[in-house]
This record gives structure tokens, C-alpha cells and sequence, in this order.
């Protein structure tokens, strides 16, 4: 009898992964979109803005699959509310990749700023956060395997106390750019100040919605 | 072939007899066969489907445990479905009544008594003098009261012999029917759900529904209820006993800061008790014959009926199970230890964990206490906290893939041998389902009554065997393979746990007590162990829905095999009556 095996719904572990992999090559797009920015390649920035957008809308939909086949209940290894948590804060970073890519499609940089090396710094310390969490993501199938508890969990914990560090270095830096944003003022037309102030804060933000993944994925660990 | 040619089954039997006979182990056969072909992918699925068996092995070893669990322990359950839910010499009692015009049917044991003496059955007869004369005075004077007595009741008696054949037959095929249809579609009944509605719907027509053993007698639970009882105790017992094994696994060897190496070193353990378990089954009851035999006794070792004797069976149970565990070890042995970074690794992680421990209990007397203790309490924290953001730093979490994957590797062998475990235990508890019914029919046939004292025959017992192997072969192979791909999720520690369960659940149901004895759901109660583990935040998602639909098949079986057996009642009544 096939009663056995219509007892497991589809895991949402696996789909989970699937959609952090479209959510990192939102970023990784998005990475490449501000080196050609920064090198005045408008063209390469709206091909990639518009790539962005496509796979965030894939993206969406896999979030809204996923949702929908979230059961509830004491026989599930992690709370739905749980796991919807996740999934929503998850696809904010993809629907944050796609803000900055329109942000950067609005004009051409220009003369590069002259903070353009801080703010290297600044995008390479939120992408390095973002990793540090997908890392985390990748460990969910093992995390399940040990039963959220025990050594796994307790790696997990480090891993997302990682992310926090990394996260409140990158707001150190976030500061710090805007002061030299604001010592700039003079030198930028009022225009590029506000578009660099929203720049600055969508990047920012890539590693805040990381640090907040994480925060929710330690509420799934059964730590003791 | 000489043998074959002494024994003569139809030895004075009319031709409509020697044709219901015939029928009833076609049918028997084909009920065995749905069992083969439905039930024991259960077993073996989930190890075909981690990999752990090919599809080859898995038959093979699905084969060698289904007969052997169905030969050898097979009998305690078929006693119930044959007798537990309602009194076949009833159905002959009813045919006596109607014949002398009785204002009420006659006891059982009247009827047993009326037939040893109208056959003079010199044994039986002696036996009776002994026991319980006033029984047989009893049946001598109902003799005595019609002059006319044997020509009046043997047509009685044979009537009501040839009706409980037929219901037998008549039920045998409407659950093996009703199996198949299910299957077909794809619900998820059980084999025993349906035989024993069928046999309940033939003894509400044939005796009425009063007659059917609904609760059981008074003082002692029993009958359909029990029966039914059963089948939600089975699946919760199963639940519970999945859910502490696989926190037991979580915390013995999952969560330990040596995963591998605790495995190891609890696989010898977890195989002794298996192999003890399964042994002692196989002797109290598979080899109760044996014991008794000549054979046996000429070797003048200890007998079976000495006080000593369940002190022995169970010494060389354990021997085997210590030779068994020593054979685990020395594989298990094999398996490398995980290299020694990642297990610095993981203990690194163990060591982070019990300083947060110690930093929480610190927190709390820190935070209680009062002066120079409570300075004290500040300082020891801080140093806590220290210590562990250095234990914590030290925890390398790339490598711990291979450690799980080791793990799997190890639970590997004791899945496949809890597979094994479940395929014995299959055999003996379903292996009724088809033996029940098709032993009672032939015995009332051959003996023209059915007689209170009778055991199941042991060709019934092979014929059963043999026909879910047929099943296995023919069909269930296929389900198999689908099954296997399906259950992936239930990955090699999952599956032990959950197969372990049922195993036990169901061996429990097949002991020789007369509180256990129950005909119950194999297939339900390894349901009721996956929800087990997944209580214990084993499996990533279950689908309640099919747990909904168990409970609808509940509602819709039981009446589906009464209906259809009683159709089929009626049928063969028609023809042969």
C-alpha cells in the first residue's frame, strides 16, 4: 500500500534552498550592477536591472509556492509561522537587489564620488554578510538531519552570530559614508546627494534583512 | 509423489464439497497473494528507497522474513479472525434449531457434544466423560427426547457446516476484492480492516447481528470492539515507541559530540536486543511443535514443559543476539572514524554548548545573588562569557556534512535489519488475514462441522507464506520500487526508528497472550510510528491529509467488506446450497 509514502508532504527545507539560490544571484547580480555603474557602463547597468527583475519575480513565485504548501501542526519539524518568517524576510533581500537596481537605472553615475573606495568597502562587507547567512540556509537540510539540536545547532549559532558581527561592522561603515556623503554635500548636485543617500541604504539593507534571517532562523534551533 | 497420492483431501466429500474446497484455498491463495502484493512494500520500502537495499535484496529478504514470521509465529492471530468474532458453531446451532423446531438455538457446547456422539468419536467421547459429564448427559437425553434423531440432525449439522464454509469462502474473496479495488485506486486501507469486516458481515447474516461478539463477554473486553480498539491503540503505541527511539537516537548519538563514534557503539546493543527479541519469538512460538516432538525429546535435553525451560530458550536467545551484536560490531568497525579535525570540530561545538549552559546558570545566581557572592558571580560570568565566545570561535561548521552522512551509513545496516524485523512481523500478524478464514472453511468441510477444539493447519499456514511470496514477486516488487522513491525522506536513522516501532507494536499484538492476539493494521501502525518521528522534529513536512483518509477508509471499509461479503454469501448459497 502506498499509504506510507502519501504520509510526507514536500519538505520546505528544499524549496527554501532553491529560493535563496535565486535570491544570491539577485545579488550577485546586483554586485556586478554596481561595478558597472561605478565604471559608467549604463547599458550593462539596465541589462542587468532588468535581469534583477526577472528573477526576483521568479523568486516571488517560489515564496508564494512555498507558502502555500506550509502546513501547520505538532507533526512538523518547524513551526509554519516560523518558516513563513523566514521565507518573507528571505525574498526582501531579492526585492531589495531590485530597488537598487531601478535606483541605478534613474542616471549615470557620473564623476565617481570621491568616497567610490568606502564604498566598495561598504558593498563587499553586506555581500559578505549575505554569504555568511546562505551558509546558513545550505546547513538547513543538516539542521533537520540533527534534529535542530546538539553540535549542528550549535555551529548554526555561531554561523548567524557571524552575520551579526559582520553586520554591525557594515553599519559602522554605513556611518561613516555618510558623514564623508555629508562632508561632500557641496561638491554633489542635489540629485546625485539623494541618490547616493538611497544607494547607500539599500545596500545597507542587504546586510540588515541577512542579520534579520538569521535572528529568525534561531528561533527554529532547540538550544538548552 | 507417492505422498501426494496418501493424502487425499477429497476422501468422502461430495462433489459440491470437494468444489468449495477447492474455492476456499483459491481464494485463501488470492487473499495471500493481495497481502504479498499491498502490504509488504511497507517493509522494505524505505530501505530500497535510502539506498540501503536493491530493489534485489529487498525481495529476497522480504521473502525469507514474510514466511518465516507467517509459518513460524504466524497462528496466534488467525485463532481471532477465525473465532474472535463470533462462535462458528453457531452457525451450525441455528441450522439444528430450525431442524427440531427449538424455541432458541442450542449452546456450542451442545452441538460440539450432539456431533462427537452422532460420529462416535470414541476419543472425543472419552474426553467428554471426563470433563464435563452432565454435558453429555444432556446431549444423551436431547438424543433420547426424537426417535428419529440422526436422520434429522446430520443434514442439520452438514447444512450449517457447508453455510459457515461458504461465508469463509464468500468473505475471503470480497476483502481480497475489496483490496484490490482500494489499491487500485489508490486508498489507503488495511488487509485486516477488510477480512475482518467481511467476517463480521457474514456473521450478521447468517446469525444476526445480536450473535456477532460485539464487546466481548462480560468481565472480559473482546470481539469487534477489542478488535477495533486495536487498531487506534496500535498506531498510538507505535507513535510513542517511534517518538522516544528517535529522541533516544537524538541524544545518544545525533546530538553527541561524536556522532559516529556513539553510533558505533550502540549499533552492538540495539542489535542484541533485535536479534534477542526476534529469537525468542521464533522459539516460544514458531518452534512450540518442535519441542514437543519426538525428535526433540530423544535428544533428552531439558523439556519443553520443565519450569527451566523459558530460562533456557531465552539463555540461547541472548547468545545469539550477544554472536549477532559481536558480528555488528566487527562492521561497523570498518566504517572510518571521522578524521580527526572535523571531530575537534564537534567537540568544540559540545564544549561551546555546555559553557552556554554554564553562562545561563551563572546569569541566573549572578542575578540572585547579594554581595560579596554576587561580586564574586560577576566576575566568574564575565569570565564564562569569555570563555565561551573563545570555545565558540573554534567551531569550524563546514565540516559536519560527512560526519551525518557517516551516521546514515551506520543506521544503513540497522534499518535494514529493522526492515527485516518489520517483514517478520508482517507475516505473523497479517498472514491471519488470509489463514483465519480459509482454515475454518476447510475444517468445516473435511469434518462436516466445525469443530470447537482445532488448530491451524500448518499447509494453511505454508499455503499463506507461499502466497504473499507469490504477491511479492508478482506485484509488490513494482509498489516497491514506487514506494522507494516516495519515502526518500525517511532517511536511514528515521526509518530504523519508525520500523523498529512497528515491528514491536506488532510482534506485542502477535504474543501468545490472550490480551494481545489481535488481528492489527501493519500498514497503520507503521503510519502512527512516522507521526512518531515526526513529533520529535524528525521529518521535514507530513501530510495529515492521508491521515484523514485512513480514518475515512476506517468508516468506508468495514461496510465494504461486510456488503460484499455478504453478496457474495448469498451467490455462492444460490449455487451450492
Amino acid at each position: 500500500m502506498r499509504t506510507i509514502a502519501k504520509l510526507f508532504g514536500r519538505s520546505p527545507f528544499v524549496p527554501i534552498q532553491q529560493h535563496m539560490e535565486r535570491v544570491a544571484r539577485c545579488v550577485s547580480k546586483a554586485q556586478a550592477m554596481i561595478d558597472a555603474y561605478l565604471a559608467n557602463d549604463q547599458a550593462t547597468v539596465e541589462k542587468l536591472a532588468a535581469e534583477i527583475d526577472e528573477i526576483e519575480e521568479t523568486a516571488d513565485h517560489l515564496k508564494r509556492d512555498i507558502e502555500h504548501q506550509l502546513r501547520g501542526g505538532v507533526f512538523m519539524a518547524v513551526d509554519r509561522g516560523r518558516l513563513r518568517q523566514i521565507i518573507i524576510v528571505q525574498d526582501s533581500i531579492a526585492d531589495k537587489m531590485q530597488n537598487l537596481g531601478k535606483l541605478l537605472t534613474l542616471r549615470a553615475c557620473g564623476d565617481v564620488p570621491p568616497f567610490v573606495e568606502e564604498f566598495k568597502a561598504f558593498v563587499q562587507i553586506n555581500l559578505d554578510t549575505f554569504d555568511a547567512i546562505r551558509q546558513v540556509i545550505d546547513e538547513l537540510d543538516n539542521l533537520l538531519e540533527a534534529g535542530f539540536a546538539g553540535g549542528e545547532a550549535q555551529t548554526t549559532v555561531e554561523l548567524i552570530r557571524r552575520v551579526g558581527e559582520l553586520e554591525a561592522q557594515a553599519d559602522v561603515m554605513q556611518h561613516d559614508l555618510l558623514k564623508q556623503l555629508f562632508a561632500h554635500e557641496s561638491d554633489l548636485t542635489v540629485g546625485s546627494f539623494f541618490l547616493w543617500t538611497k544607494v547607500l541604504k539599500q545596500v545597507s539593507d542587504l546586510g540588515d534583512r541577512s542579520n534579520r534571517l538569521g535572528n529568525r532562523i534561531r528561533g527554529i534551533l532547540q538550544l538548552k | 509423489m507417492t505422498l501426494l497420492l496418501a493424502f487425499d483431501p477429497f476422501a468422502g466429500l461430495t462433489t459440491n464439497q470437494a468444489i468449495l474446497l477447492c474455492l476456499a484455498v483459491a481464494f485463501g491463495f488470492y487473499m495471500a497473494w493481495n497481502i504479498g502484493a499491498n502490504d509488504v512494500a511497507n517493509a522494505m520500502g524505505t530501505s530500497v528507497g535510502s539506498g540501503a537495499l536493491t530493489l534485489k535484496w529487498a525481495i529476497i529478504l522480504a521473502a525469507i522474513f514474510e514466511f518465516s514470521g507467517a509459518y513460524l509465529v504466524g497462528s496466534n492471530v488467525s485463532e481471532t479472525v477465525r473465532k474472535g468474532i463470533f462462535d462458528p458453531i453457531q452457525v451450525t446451532a441455528i441450522e439444528v434449531q430450525d431442524a427440531f423446531d427449538l424455541e432458541e438455538p442450542p449452546s456450542s457446547e451442545l452441538v460440539t457434544t450432539l456431533t462427537a456422539l452422532i460420529k462416535e468419536d470414541a476419543e472425543s467421547i472419552a474426553e467428554l466423560e471426563a470433563e464435563s459429564p452432565e454435558l453429555l448427559l444432556e446431549a444423551r437425553t436431547f438424543i433420547d427426547q426424537y426417535p428419529d434423531f440422526r436422520k434429522v440432525y446430520e443434514p442439520a449439522q452438514q447444512k450449517g457446516s457447508l453455510n459457515l464454509a461458504m461465508g469463509m469462502i464468500a468473505a475471503l474473496l470480497a476483502a481480497g476484492l475489496w483490496l484490490q479495488i482500494a489499491s487500485y485506486f489508490g486508498w489507503p486501507v488495511s488487509t485486516t480492516h477488510s477480512i475482518v469486516g467481511a467476517v463480521v458481515g457474514f456473521g450478521c447474516v447468517a446469525l444476526g447481528i445480536k450473535a456477532v461478539d460485539w464487546v466481548g463477554s462480560p468481565g472480559e473486553f473482546g470481539g469487534v470492539a477489542k478488535i477495533a480498539a486495536s487498531w487506534l491503540v496500535s498506531p498510538l503505541l507505535a507513535g510513542s515507541i517511534a517518538y522516544l527511539l528517535f529522541r533516544f537516537v537524538q541524544k545518544g548519538v545525533l546530538n553527541k559530540p561524536d556522532p559516529v563514534k556513539s553510533a558505533k557503539r550502540m549499533t552492538p546493543v540495539i542489535v542484541f536486543f533485535m536479534v534477542m527479541i526476534l529469537a525468542g519469538m521464533t522459539a516460544f512460538k514458531g518452534l512450540k511443535h518442535f519441542w514437543k516432538s519426538d525428535f526433540y525429546k530423544d535428544l533428552g535435553l531439558i523439556g519443553s514443559k520443565d519450569p527451566l525451560f523459558p530460562l533456557l530458550v531465552f539463555g540461547a536467545a541472548a547468545v545469539l543476539g550477544i554472536v549477532c551484536a559481536a558480528v555488528a560490531a566487527a562492521v561497523v568497525r570498518k566504517i572510518d572514524d571521522v578524521p580527526l579535525d572535523t571531530r575537534k570540530q564537534f567537540e568544540a561545538a559540545y564544549v561551546a554548548r555546555s559553557l552556554g549552559k554554564m553562562h545561563k546558570h551563572m546569569a541566573r545566581v549572578q542575578a540572585s545573588a547579594h554581595g560579596e557572592v554576587g561580586e564574586k558571580a560577576d566576575s566568574i560570568l564575565a569570565e564564562v562569557r569569555k570563555l565561551e565566545d573563545l570555545a565558540q570561535k573554534q567551531t569550524d561548521p563546514a565540516a559536519t556534512h560527512s560526519v551525518y552522512r557517516k551516521v546514515e551509513k551506520i543506521f544503513m545496516y540497522l534499518q535494514i535489519l529493522s526492515a527485516c524485523f518489520v517483514a517478520f512481523a508482517h507475516g505473523a500478524n497479517d498472514v491471519a488475514n488470509a489463514i483465519g478464514p480459509l482454515s475454518a472453511a476447510v475444517q468445516s468441510i473435511q469434518d462436516g462441522a466445525a469443530a470447537a477444539k482445532s488448530t491451524v493447519p500448518a499447509w494453511a499456514l505454508l499455503l499463506g507464506g507461499t502466497g504473499i511470496i507469490v504477491g511479492l514477486a508478482t506485484w509488490g516488487w513494482r509498489v516497491m520500487q514506487t514506494i522507494g522513491k516516495k519515502i526518500t525522506e525517511l532517511t536511514p536513522t528515521r526509518g530504523f526508528c519508525a520500523e523498529l516501532a512497528a515491528a514491536t507494536t506488532i510482534l506485542i499484538a502477535s504474543l501468545p497472550f490472550s490480551w494481545a492476539k489481535v488481528p492489527i493494521s501493519t500498514t497503520h501502525t507503521l503510519v502512527g510510528a512516522v507521526l512518531g518521528v515526526g513529533m520529535a522534529r524528525g521529518i521535514g513536512a507530513i501530510n495529515l491529509n492521508t491521515v484523514r483518509d485512513i480514518a475515512a477508509s476506517w468508516v468506508i471499509t468495514i461496510p465494504a467488506g461486510a456488503g460484499l461479503c455478504i453478496v457474495f454469501y448469498y451467490v455462492l448459497r444460490l449455487i451450492f446450497a
